[in-house]
């Protein structure tokens, strides 16, 4: 056995995986048709459907990339909390694009753009959500296997047992490879059983398990002698962030990235985090929910855990600085995303076991939300459509829980190879958000203008989501290109040579988010009155419900 | 402590509070909530059942079928 976790440890983890999993086998009876097996019948509750959707967005990798902004950022990094809170309070209590989404009684969010501008759209659409979503979701499993990896005190390789290599020599395989493998099989075990009736309840247990496991980990950190506290954590980041770690308005760059937040991510930030409703594995909760009036009222609670999502785990970041600090040990961590997980290997027997089975039921809980999130987007906003335009064939409800089991597969392979291959620029959150931002930014424009601007029409929403789509696309293109050509960048420290390596450190996360949502909104806008301008039909598009969503959306 | 650090720390003290106090809340309510779903869904499945076995049975407005002829056709 590993030497960080005690034998304690794995028997909770154990019996935590053992109770996660078997509700997937139980709930196979419920799933008849793909309402079911996507969104659980549409019969959520407020407290089931908010528990749920904490759960799903409160992952593994969340508590990594969340941690990881407050080690490097410092205190101030914990402003993305007070945003995240404060935009889905204003959703919430408006019931800003989600009333509206709920009463259109559509599934994905492509499935609005159908609705409300036509099939075209809805194609188009269904390209840039999955892309950009696909992309999002890549990096999720690696950084996830760290925490487990560097958690239970895994050796950095392992030696296959009876096979060998062409010599006789025993093989060796990477750590991360296998802890990878092992927690994508855990995954596909019960998502492919039970579909989204599985993913609610285990979700819920999910929920309970990772709030204990979180908040006995909050106190250790908050009282730990090494930590010292508030006080300790503040003069670590006077020592180590100095200015830009308590005040967010700051900005500053070093050779190797930007460390300083400043008033472009601010304001970014703010943008995504109001639209992030539109976000498909959240848009799923909002269509599961069981009434317009429980999805404001899920989105109103959800502010609540939206801020402590960003603040608890950032808080573990920081108190990792403070710690390290503290020690005179600082150099000794490996990268910025481990520092957390290395400094939660020392806790005690019994709380390891406890936080990582409530880390693996974020994660869990998360995945399953995603497999399905954009599993569904693919069938049903892409093949689905595509059959009927092109062979005039309706898929029948048995091919599509199939089809979409497949997808799931294949996405659980993109996991495998994606987060080994690709190197983040900044932070996580700045890779999330940026990929999160191509889909966002004109998912919002068109479901908010859709809604609440009767002059929407195709042409608008066409142009707005490729507006809204190309500034990430051009930082990813670039970024990719960069590591092709100079693959030394995936090391922390190097600094770009090459020119395209320069200009992809010279597009910055925060540059490039900031106008996606502005260009998004402007493309609607020029489209839609070019499109009235042609006078023709295709540029009129059909103007389902507008009248209601304004009246119902509570803008 | 400065401005920024005060804030920070009521901050990470409301945050913590806050996020505790609501995990409890969803923990109890959304246990009745389970119940409700499934509550539901087994009354959608008893449906989708029943409507299964009144399509296969023959409807009493249907043609009645011809009668045997004893093979003299």
């Amino acid at each position: 056995m590993f030497l960080a976790f005690a034998t304690a440890d794995w028997w909770i983890l154990l019996v935590y995986i053992l109770i996660a999993t078997v509700p997937g086998f139980i709930c196979r009876k419920y799933v008849h048709g793909q309402d079911d097996f996507l969104l659980a019948g549409r019969s959520l509750s407020v407290f089931l459907a908010t528990a749920t959707l904490t759960a799903t967005e409160m992952g593994l990798v969340t508590v990594m990339y969340m941690a990881q902004h407050g080690f490097e950022r410092g205190l101030s990094g914990m402003v993305l909390g007070l945003i995240a809170g404060g935009a889905t309070l204003i959703v919430g209590l408006t019931g800003f694009m989600v009333h509206g989404l709920r009463n259109s009684g559509v599934t994905t969010v492509a499935e609005y753009y159908q609705q409300r501008y036509g099939p075209g759209v809805r194609l188009l659409g269904g390209v840039i959500i999955a892309t950009a979503g696909i992309l999002n979701y890549g990096v999720f499993l690696k950084i996830e296997a760290d925490f487990v990896r560097i958690i239970t005190g895994m050796p950095d390789t392992f030696t296959l047992p009876l096979l060998t290599g062409a010599g006789g020599e025993p093989i060796e395989v990477a750590a991360i490879r296998v802890v990878m493998s092992v927690l994508v099989v855990i995954v596909l075990l019960y998502v492919l059983l039970g579909g989204m009736v599985s993913v609610v309840l285990t979700d819920y247990v999910q929920f309970i398990v990772l709030s204990l496991g979180m908040g006995l980990t909050t106190y250790w950190v908050w009282t730990h002698p090494d930590v010292g506290g508030f006080a300790g954590i503040l003069e670590a980041v006077n020592e180590h962030r100095p200015g830009y770690g308590l005040n967010p308005l700051e900005y500053k760059t070093t050779a190797t990235g930007v460390v300083g937040i400043g008033l472009a991510w601010i304001i970014w930030q703010s943008m995504h985090w109001t639209a992030t409703n539109t976000w498909q594995t959240m848009a799923f909760r909002t269509a599961a929910s069981d009434s317009p009036r429980t999805a404001k009222l899920m989105w109103s609670l959800t502010s609540v855990n939206y801020f402590g999502r960003a603040v608890i785990p950032m808080l573990w970041g920081v108190a990792a600085l403070a710690y390290f600090s503290n020690r005179g040990t600082l150099d000794s961590v490996e990268s910025s995303i481990l520092a957390m997980p290395m400094f939660l290997k020392t806790l005690p027997a019994g709380l390891a076991g406890f936080l990582l089975a409530g880390m693996l039921a974020a994660m869990m809980s998360t995945h399953s939300s995603y497999l399905l999130a954009w599993s569904g987007v693919l069938t049903e906003d892409l093949v689905a459509p595509l059959g009927k335009k092109l062979f005039g064939v309706e898929m029948k409800t048995k091919t599509r829980i199939w089809l979409t089991r497949v997808f799931i597969l294949g996405l659980a392979g993109w996991l495998l190879y994606w987060g080994l291959w690709f190197k983040t620029p900044g932070p996580i959150w700045d890779y999330l958000a940026i990929t999160g931002t191509m889909y966002l930014s004109g998912a919002a424009a068109l479901v908010a203008m859709g809604l609440y601007w009767k002059r929407a029409n195709i042409r608008g929403a066409y142009l707005a989501l490729l507006c809204g789509a190309l500034p990430g696309l051009v930082f990813l293109a670039a970024r990719i290109i960069a590591l092709i050509v100079e693959p030394e960048l995936r090391d922390a420290d190097h600094i770009p040579v090459s020119t395209i390596g320069q200009f992809s450190a010279w597009l910055t996360e925060s540059t490039m988010g900031l106008i996606s949502f502005p260009l998004a909104v402007l493309g609607m806008y020029l489209g839609s009155l070019w499109g009235e301008r042609a006078g023709n039909k295709a540029g009129q598009g059909p103007r389902v419900g507008t009248g209601s969503f304004m009246a119902g959306g509570g803008a | 402590m400065s401005g920024w650090a005060l804030l920070w720390y009521w901050v990470v003290i409301v945050a913590i509070y806050a996020y505790f106090a609501l995990a409890i809340v969803l923990a109890i309510g959304g246990f009745f909530d389970v119940k409700t779903m499934f509550r539901r869904l087994a009354a959608a499945a008893l449906q989708t059942i029943a409507e299964k076995v009144s399509s296969s049975e023959p409807s009493p407005s249907a043609e009645p079928p011809p009668p045997d002829r004893g093979g003299d056709s």
